[in-house]
Parts: C-alpha cells; sequence; structure tokens
C-alpha cells in the first residue's frame, strides 16, 4: 500500500504501529490547528491520511527514533543559545567599528545519521556567531562571525547534545558488516 | 490593565529591537554571510520574544499551541533559508568578507 | 492596548522597508534572495501583532500560513531561481 521512497531496503515503518502513531500525532496536530473544531473531521481524516503518507514516503532510509526526555532536555539550551546569539550579533552590529573578524571553519561530522546532520547543520546556523554554509556527509563547513569564537568547541558540545537526542541504531548497519 | 498583558506588553516590546538589528545588520555588514548572521538570528529571537509576550495572555491553550506552532516553522524555514542561500552563494565563488590584516 | 499594538506592527514595517534597500541594492543576487527570510519571519511577526492589535484572531491563522509559505518559497526561491543547475528533485533542465 506504501510506496518507498527509497528501493534499498525496506523501512520497518510499514508495520502498523509505525502508521498508527503517526495517525495519531498528526490528528491531534490537525486537531490544534482547526481549533479543535470537530464538525470538519472528513477534512481532518483526509488531512491526516496524507500527512501520514506524506512522512513515510519522505523519511530516509536511516530513520533513528527520538528520546522524549532527551527532546525536553534539549530545548531550554537551544532557546538559551538562540537569545545569546541574538545577543551577540546585536552587540556587534550596533558597535560603531563592527567588532567581526569572518572566517570559514571545516568541522568535521561524527554524527552517523542524515537527520541528525540536517538537524545540526540548522542548529549551527541559530548559535552565537555561526552559520552552516555546506553540509558533507563528513564534513560541515561553517561560516563564522568572529574567528575569536570557540567555534569547534560549541559545535561540538552541540554534537554531543543532538547525538542523544536519538536512540542507537535499531540493528547493526548492514555496510559496516561487510567491510 | 492585567498583569499578564503588562507582562506580555513588556515581552513584546523586548522583540522588537531585535528586529531593528536585524534590518541595521543586512544595511551595515560588509558581505552576504555576515547579513545572514544578523538577519537569521536577530530576526528569530525577536519572533520567539513577540510570541512569547503574546503567549502569556492569549485566550486558550490552543491559542498558545497554535502561537508556538508557527514560531517553530519560522525558526525551520529561517535557518533552512539561511543555510540554503550561504551554500548558494559559495557555489556562486562569493568570496567571504575578511578583515584587513 | 490595540493602538500600541499596531504602531509596533508599523515599526516593524518600516523596518521591513528600510531592509529593501539591501533587497534592492544586491550587489549579488544571494543579497537579494534575504527578501524571503525578511519577509517571512518580518511579515509573520507583524501577522501576529495585528491579530492581537485588531483583536482579529483568524488573522493568527494567516501568520501560519505565511510561516507554512515561508519555508516553501525559501527553497523554491533558491533552488529554481539562482542556482540554475540541474536539480537533484528529479528533473532535469534541458541542456543539451
Amino acid at each position: 500500500m506504501i510506496v518507498m521512497h527509497s528501493e534499498s531496503r525496506p523501512y520497518r515503518s510499514c508495520c502498523p504501529a509505525a502508521i498508527v502513531w503517526r495517525f495519531v500525532l498528526f490528528g491531534v496536530l490537525w486537531l490544534f490547528l482547526s481549533g479543535a473544531d470537530i464538525r470538519g473531521w472528513p477534512f481532518g481524516v483526509a488531512a491526516t491520511l496524507a500527512a501520514v503518507w506524506l512522512h513515510l514516503r519522505l523519511a530516509g532510509a536511516d530513520q533513528r527514533r527520538l528520546r522524549p526526555l532527551a527532546v525536553v532536555r534539549f530545548i531550554p539550551y537551544f532557546v538559551g543559545l538562540s537569545i545569546l546569539s541574538g545577543i551577540d550579533v546585536m552587540k556587534r552590529v550596533l558597535h560603531p567599528a563592527l567588532p567581526i573578524d569572518p572566517a570559514l571553519i571545516d568541522f568535521p561530522l561524527h554524527i552517523d545519521h542524515e537527520g541528525g546532520r540536517v538537524l545540526l547543520a540548522d542548529c549551527v546556523s541559530l548559535l552565537p556567531g555561526t552559520i552552516s554554509a555546506r553540509l558533507d556527509p563528513e564534513v560541515l563547513l561553517i561560516h563564522t562571525l568572529d574567528k575569536g569564537l570557540p567555534v569547534l568547541s560549541t559545535v561540538r558540545d552541540l554534537e554531543r547534545r543532538i547525538e542523544e537526542l536519538y536512540h542507537r541504531a535499531a540493528r547493526p548497519e548492514p555496510a559496516e558488516e561487510r567491510r | 490593565m492585567t498583569i499578564p498583558e503588562l507582562i506580555g506588553a513588556g515581552l513584546v516590546l523586548t522583540g522588537i529591537p531585535f528586529f531593528l538589528t536585524g534590518t541595521i545588520g543586512i544595511l551595515r555588514l560588509p558581505d552576504i554571510y555576515t547579513r545572514l548572521h544578523a538577519l537569521t538570528k536577530a530576526d528569530n529571537v525577536g519572533l520567539g520574544f513577540i510570541i512569547l509576550g503574546l503567549a502569556v495572555q492569549a485566550a486558550s491553550w490552543l491559542e498558545v499551541v497554535k502561537l508556538f506552532l508557527i514560531w517553530f516553522l519560522v525558526l525551520m524555514a529561517s535557518a533552512t533559508a539561511c543555510h540554503l542561500v550561504a551554500n548558494a552563494a559559495l557555489d556562486k565563488n562569493i568570496e567571504p568578507w575578511t578583515r584587513k590584516k | 492596548m490595540s493602538a500600541f499594538y499596531i504602531s509596533l506592527a508599523l515599526v516593524l514595517l518600516l523596518s521591513v522597508a528600510a531592509g529593501l534597500i539591501r533587497i534592492l541594492q544586491g550587489p549579488t543576487a544571494a543579497d537579494r534572495m534575504m527578501a524571503a527570510q525578511l519577509f517571512g519571519t518580518c511579515g509573520v511577526a507583524i501577522l501576529l501583532l495585528l491579530a492581537r492589535g485588531l483583536e482579529a484572531l483568524i488573522v493568527e491563522d494567516v501568520a501560519l500560513v505565511f510561516a507554512l509559505l515561508a519555508v516553501l518559497s525559501s527553497v523554491a526561491f533558491v533552488r529554481r531561481a539562482w542556482t540554475g543547475k540541474a536539480d537533484d528533485w528529479g528533473e532535469e533542465h534541458d541542456d543539451t
């Protein structure tokens, strides 16, 4: 029934449980967005089904499950850093001398799955003084507003926290066993 | 005026300077990469404060959830757009501005 | 209170207008692409302030749609408008 996006290997979320929890999640989301107006339920069900289908279709081959508690711990850390980064950029921009010293920095990535890498790249753009300029599987190219900032250690810390958000791979990677 | 309204107005007001920073930043900074820093970060913090300020005086929980959903969407859009523009600029070989020694 | 929020919305509108100077000036196409972000974030903020100022909650839904479209517009903007090379979404430009 579900057409998989990647033909490389069957993805475990084809099982009914994966469809059910996605349906519940998107259904609740729809309820919030529609102001919990039950009268529109046919639209809600249709939209929810479409969302479940799209979510399964777009999921990459190496899908990791999130750890809810770790996500809750991550939010205050992330919000705190974003506010600091806003204040940092404000100080620099409003300073008459414009105290910036930009540079491009290579950051070797440790995260071994794509979802985590994309999340890292997005978060780096909201960290004080860094934006992600190019994302390769092994390296993230970072543009920093000030090369005096401890960019590498800050991003390494962020990477560690992002790795904690995910469960480890459900099973050993077949590609690694062959190597 | 109630207490939540007062706190809310204060938070909303806090957000405004960040938006102005974003605009001053893209006018003042020397190249596309540095301008992206100002626009992405300042505007998102500004929006965060405005949304927080509106959320504390929201009429219902539904509205609060909706407000934070908006914040989350804009955050994702902005971070993605920032990355894509920086990436496109690198692809076009636009040299980052550096401070002369 | 509503005058307060509407005037803040106006301040942000002026801020966007000032930002437009950069969009018009460029100098590179990448500078112009920041329009998507500028309008996305500021636009949502302005709509939310108007929703509060005019006591019209429906405008919050407009802000939500705006936020959703901001994602699409920035991606489309960068991938279609500028890079001009065959993208990896499976479509090819005819460059034969």
